[in-house]
């Protein structure tokens, strides 16, 4: 019964059950889910409904819809299977270190403002199309700079452009960047600091001889000579971002070194358990709270360099709307039209704040001290 | 909206004739300047911001009349040109004197002007003296530059370039890179101390032989960050700003209680839209239609400069000077037809010549006008079904870009926009833009690379005579031939605009970008306080 | 501990060396020759050969590097575009960049130190909320902005401080003179923006850190007066990662200072470094690269010593 019901709505079947609160987050995750598809549909954006539309607006078409049926799809099946585990062991559910720190961080209220900040950024940027009214690189030439209205709500640029869609469509690229470029980081970092620990020696000092020469190299100087070699792409704003973040590889190390000596992993070697494996099995849950606190605030961190590399003139190319790209180009406009920096600014302000305060508070509520 | 230009400039010099105040001696002007000063010897300078200073310090052989636009009088109190072009005789003023009391004379001039036409002495501003075979030495005060045989026919044309006058002994007492660093010139201004990234100052030149500066000091102030100087010139922390935004040169117009009076020239200048006609698609001339006929140029340029700071532009040629054709030129100017383009776009992806997946690079420099511009154009393209972006460049990379040399003979873009300011005379914009002589690898300012023997010989010909009733018929049809090739793309020709405190008077802002405080025709002097 | 330091040392010449290598590398592979910009526009290839010529630019590579660090030790390379020695250009705009440095750290510190104590001593408290939201803004905001918006609030709303640049009297101690001052606030406010978040945090997060250990508790429970217990023991002791901390933000200071002193036209060598590479000035650029990384090294190194001053059990060997 409870399976038919989740199949219904996701989330039924937990009320069903008496999980009232697994059921909120499930009916909570399907209305909001269900809301951008009734958005979509009604604007007819949906990539089948969407007619008479140019290949590059297909494009992101398709890949807003495309995604928003994944999540949909994988809202539903979560959901049974979450109730299949619920009704197999039901004892253990509750238990685990990750259930403590998820009670704790639905009390923090600081971690849910910045979960929620962050989940409203994901969503403007994952479901673009859905949201703006219009794609962000129309000009009206005959509408420069016009203060925020009924039509325009943030107000149109130095081309005529909404802001309020280029607004939207620009946290595709600052949270692409700074996401991708952070997970550049984590795995580049992870390897580095695997090998470090785990070899040590001569390889060790080779690695943290080079993670010296990264962290003493001024960010903007290497940045400001990559632009310029491999022009401004946002490949290459991410790689480089990728580059100079790599501050997983010491926490990843010293995790390493220190778990090396512990006396469990002493006895499982003795037993002749393969060492890669005692390390993937033991370093990453230990090493994962520290990661996570990094990764988030470092998202944060990237925004905000992309943003004063586009001031400088060396970020994101036009017309690509981009946030750090806009209040650059506002910058010589802002004693005439303050809604060009205003918007584009209090975005970048938002969510790298939502970044930063859950970055706070997962470090709050994963310290394993603090009990 | 060139009559809006003058208009304004009308207003401007109205608003100072009106005060009728008396000149005073004493005070100090502070210049702000939109970039770093690199160069203080004249020889090597290259770029309009450090010629500020070196305005001040030093004097020049000729000075521009504001209202003419021809040579007149300064060091050179007079010249004689021979019948065919081939010797310009000058004769200097007596008892000019450098601010280390070493006095100008012949060998001065001729030192420096052979100093720089000398290729082993790598000047950036060798190039603009190709022409010059060397400068001889007649008496102290007489001094004749004989120009080589081929370009003998242009001397004329050539006088509109200035440059100022080193001391010889002193410079090769101090060394070249002293002297930079420490000018000594025979100008209005003594220079005092240059404070990198900071300031220059310079002070009043008690002896100047033309007539006594009003003015007591001046601080050269670089500030790189034009909303910055803005915020500058409104609290009266500078008193000259040498750029001015439209919407920030607006809103001083509409309100004068701010003190500032803008003022503005149509400036010698031409910005373009050029394809690469060495090769696909540039080579096409349908591509270049359809690029064209993508955009709407009128509106982009009155976006961009809002009716304001630039004038749309339809031939190479700056409405100010003679031989401008702009009237005929307008009526062959490609205004925006979506449809046709994209049917043009589209037999050219059928036929290949736009390769699967191409992306117009457009390539400007870091100037925001022209990354506005472009970003309208890309914009326009990508709407039209070609992928496009811009792509701003620092200058020395976007120098290197459109050097060809012989490991890139085609070069490695499609299309860019630049500039080309000149001086007063079809000529240098018609030459340097548009002959094979000036598409060749190694040096070019031809950087479409066009070939066009008609327009060579039509170009080269009207160079050999002064008498503008024939060369004006011979520029035109050029143009005509140009223009209809399309060439280029003409977007606009900017309107010097400079924010002038109203405590300041005398000050006139010039078509050729110059920063004249003290010249044969005018003293700039300011109001107390 | 010497023999700790001389090791460092030595560690720290093979990290200058491989950074010369890539930064040189990097030069090299840059699009731009430097003799074509030097040249200008439209030059004929005579004048570039003989730039070209003029800077050694026709040498092989290995060449070429050694011809820029060797000179760059005995101070003979010049800084092409400057007209000056290499060093002399990175030590005339060292003065500006310190001196902004040093008090934008200050400001930092005296407002970040009180904040920090005071949401840690108020820990979850509105005032805890409120300190941490101004701090995270304070990040949150690219400096360049905070920069524009304290000149036009300052210099044309109240008309109390010069807008740009550093005034007239020019030299190392600039700022002790009224008007050198008064030139040095705006800057100085708008890159500590940045730091007094950090530092705030920091504060709070040590601040928390030392209340947790048992002497705290054990001085509470001698009945001692709270203020007594935080001032006399929690706070000294929580300083100590603080003011170490300072040396690691080097590089932090050193980016802001890059925006800062753009937008504020301030003669400092982040401005050098942006023109430098933009003039394609090889040696300036090498320089301060080495330069940059050196101080940089040299204050981890200061930080690691001054932790086991502070706490004998960390010892190095």
């Amino acid at each position: 019964m409870r399976y038919a019901l989740s199949l219904i709505l996701p989330g039924l079947g937990h009320i069903f059950a008496g999980f009232y609160g697994r059921a909120a987050i499930f009916l909570g995750a399907t209305l909001l889910n269900g809301g951008v598809l009734g958005l979509a549909v009604a604007r007819g954006r949906l990539v089948w409904l969407a007619q008479g539309v140019s290949a590059r607006m297909y494009k992101s078409y398709w890949f807003s819809s495309v995604i928003l049926v994944a999540l949909l799809g994988l809202l539903w099946l979560g959901a049974l299977w979450d109730l299949y585990r619920l009704g197999r062991r039901p004892e253990q559910v509750g238990q685990s270190y990750w259930n403590l720190v998820g009670r704790r961080f639905r009390k923090d209220p600081k971690g849910l403002l910045g979960a929620g900040i962050i989940l409203v950024m994901l969503y403007l940027a994952l479901f673009a199309p859905f949201f703006a009214r219009d794609d962000p690189l129309k000009m009206d030439l005959y509408n420069v700079r016009s203060p925020p209205s009924a039509e325009h709500p943030f107000g149109t640029d130095h081309f005529g452009r909404d802001i309020l869609d280029r607004v939207i469509y620009g946290s595709r690229t600052a949270l692409g960047i700074g996401a991708v470029a952070t997970l550049l980081n984590m795995v580049l970092g992870g390897v580095l600091g695997l090998l470090g620990g785990f070899y040590r020696g001569a390889t060790d000092a080779v690695i943290m001889r080079f993670l010296e020469i990264i962290n003493s190299i001024p960010f903007l100087l290497f940045a400001l000579l990559a632009v310029s070699i491999f022009g401004s792409s946002i490949p290459i704003l991410i790689i480089v971002l990728g580059i100079f973040g790599l501050q997983p590889a010491r926490i990843i190390r010293s995790e390493v070194l220190s778990v090396r000596e512990e006396d469990y992993i002493l006895a499982a070697k003795a037993l002749g358990v393969g060492t890669w494996r005692l390390i993937f099995r033991h370093v990453f849950p230990n090493a994962i709270a520290s990661l996570l606190v990094t990764t988030t605030m470092s998202i944060g961190v990237n925004i905000i360099v992309v943003a004063g590399l586009s001031y400088l003139g060396f970020g994101v190319k036009p017309p690509t709307p981009d946030w750090g790209a806009m209040l650059g180009d506002a910058q010589e406009f802002f004693r005439t039209a303050w809604w060009m920096a205003v918007f584009p600014g209090l975005f970048i302000m938002i969510t790298v704040f939502g970044f930063n305060i859950l970055g706070d508070s997962l470090r709050d509520v994963m310290d394993p001290r603090l009990k | 909206m060139r009559k809006i230009g003058l208009l304004l400039l009308a207003v401007g010099v109205l608003g100072l004739l009106s005060l009728g105040q008396e000149p005073r001696y004493g005070g100090t002007l502070v210049i702000g300047s939109s970039q770093t000063f690199k160069d203080l010897d004249p020889r090597i300078c290259n770029d309009v911001y450090s010629m500020y200073v070196i305005n001040a310090v030093f004097d020049e052989l000729l000075s521009l009349d504001p209202d003419t636009l021809k040579p007149a009088p300064y060091v050179a109190k007079s010249w004689e040109i021979s019948e065919d072009g081939a010797e310009i005789t000058f004769y200097l003023h007596e008892g000019i004197k450098f601010h280390n009391g070493e006095p100008l004379t012949a060998e001065d001039v001729a030192f420096t002007f052979n100093w720089i036409a000398d290729p082993a002495n790598a000047s950036p501003n060798q190039t603009e003296f190709e022409w010059l075979q060397e400068v001889v030495v007649i008496d102290d005060y007489t001094v004749k530059f004989i120009t080589k045989p081929d370009w003998a026919p242009y001397a004329p044309a050539l006088l509109g370039e200035n440059y100022a006058i080193v001391p010889k002994d002193t410079v090769l007492e101090m060394g070249d890179e002293e002297f930079n660093l420490n000018p000594v010139g025979s100008g209005p201004f003594k220079f005092v101390e240059w404070k990198r990234g900071d300031h220059i100052t310079v002070v009043r030149n008690e002896d100047y032989w033309l007539t006594k500066p009003y003015l007591e000091k001046i601080i050269f102030r670089p500030i790189p960050n034009l909303a910055t100087m803005m915020l500058e010139l409104e609290t009266g922390g500078i008193d000259i700003a040498d750029n001015v935004p439209a919407q920030d040169a607006k809103r001083f117009m509409e309100n004068p209680d701010l003190g500032v009076v803008v003022q503005q020239i149509p400036s010698l200048s031409y910005f373009y839209l050029g394809f690469n006609m060495s090769k696909p698609p540039g080579n096409d001339i349908r591509f270049r239609k359809a690029v064209y006929m993508s955009f709407d140029t009128t509106a982009a340029v009155d976006a961009v400069f809002q009716n304001l700071t630039g004038l749309r532009a339809y031939g190479a040629v700056p409405p100010a000077l003679w031989a401008n054709d702009r009237e005929f030129l307008k009526t062959i100017a490609l205004s925006e037809d979506d449809e046709q383009a994209k049917a043009l776009f589209d037999e050219l992806k059928a036929e290949g010549v736009i390769p699967p997946g191409y992306k117009a690079v457009i390539y400007c420099p870091p100037d925001p006008r022209r990354v506005q511009i472009s970003t309208v154009v890309a914009t326009n393209l990508i709407e039209n079904g070609i992928d496009a972006e811009v792509q701003p460049l620092e200058w020395g990379p976007y120098l290197d870009l459109l050097y060809r040399s012989e490991e890139k003979p085609e070069g490695e873009y499609d299309m860019y926009v630049i500039g080309w300011s000149g001086s007063p005379d079809p000529n240098a914009f018609l030459y340097y833009l548009f002959t094979s002589e000036n598409a060749t690898v190694g040096t070019a300012n031809n950087f479409s690379f066009y070939m066009n023997e008609r327009v060579d010989t039509l170009i080269k010909y009207a160079g050999t005579t002064l008498d503008p009733d024939i060369r004006e018929p011979l520029y035109v049809a050029a143009q005509r031939i140009i223009f209809k090739d399309i060439v280029h793309i003409p977007l606009y020709h900017y309107i010097e605009t400079r924010g002038v405190r109203t405590r300041v008077h005398d000050y006139r802002v010039s078509p050729t970008a110059a920063m004249d405080i003290v010249s044969p025709f005018n003293n700039v002097w300011v109001e107390e306080g | 501990m010497l023999a700790y330091t001389i090791r460092r040392f030595l560690q720290m010449f093979i990290v200058l060396f491989g950074l010369s290598v890539l930064i040189f590398v990097m030069l090299k592979m840059t699009p731009g020759d430097p003799a074509v910009i030097m040249a200008g526009l439209g030059a004929t290839p005579e004048t570039i050969q003989a730039i070209r010529e003029k800077l050694g630019l026709d040498r092989p590579l290995p060449e070429q590097y050694w011809r820029l660090i060797s000179g760059l030790f005995n101070g003979q390379i010049r800084a092409v575009t400057y007209h000056t020695s290499v060093w002399g250009i990175i030590f005339e705009r060292l003065p500006a960049t310190v001196e902004l440095g040093i008090f934008a750290l200050i400001i930092a510190l005296l407002v970040s130190i009180p904040a920090g104590l005071l949401s840690a001593i108020y820990r979850n408290s509105p005032l805890d909320y409120g300190v941490t939201t101004v701090a995270l803004l304070g990040i949150s905001t690219p400096v360049f902005w905070t920069a524009l918006m304290l000149m036009l609030i300052l210099g044309v709303v109240f008309r109390v401080l010069p807008i740009s640049g550093r005034g007239e009297t020019i030299g190392v101690w600039s700022f002790v003179t009224w008007d050198g001052f008064r030139h040095l606030i705006i800057p100085s406010l708008a890159l500590s923006s940045v730091l007094m978040a950090m530092n705030a945090r920091l504060t709070r997060a040590s601040m928390l850190e030392v209340m947790r250990q048992e002497y705290i508790k054990t001085a509470r429970a001698k009945g001692l007066r709270e203020w007594v217990v935080i001032v006399k023991h929690a706070f000294r002791n929580a300083m100590a990662p603080v003011l170490t901390n300072v040396g690691l933000q080097i590089s932090t200071i050193f980016a802001g200072a890059v925006l800062t002193e753009t937008t504020t036209a301030w003669p400092g060598m982040g401005r050098l470094m942006v023109e430098a590479i933009n003039r394609r000035d090889e040696a300036v650029v090498l320089g301060l690269a080495l330069f940059l990384a050196a101080t940089a090294q040299v204050g981890y190194l200061i930080v690691d010593l001054m932790y086991a001053w502070i706490d004998p059990r960390i010892t190095y060997d």
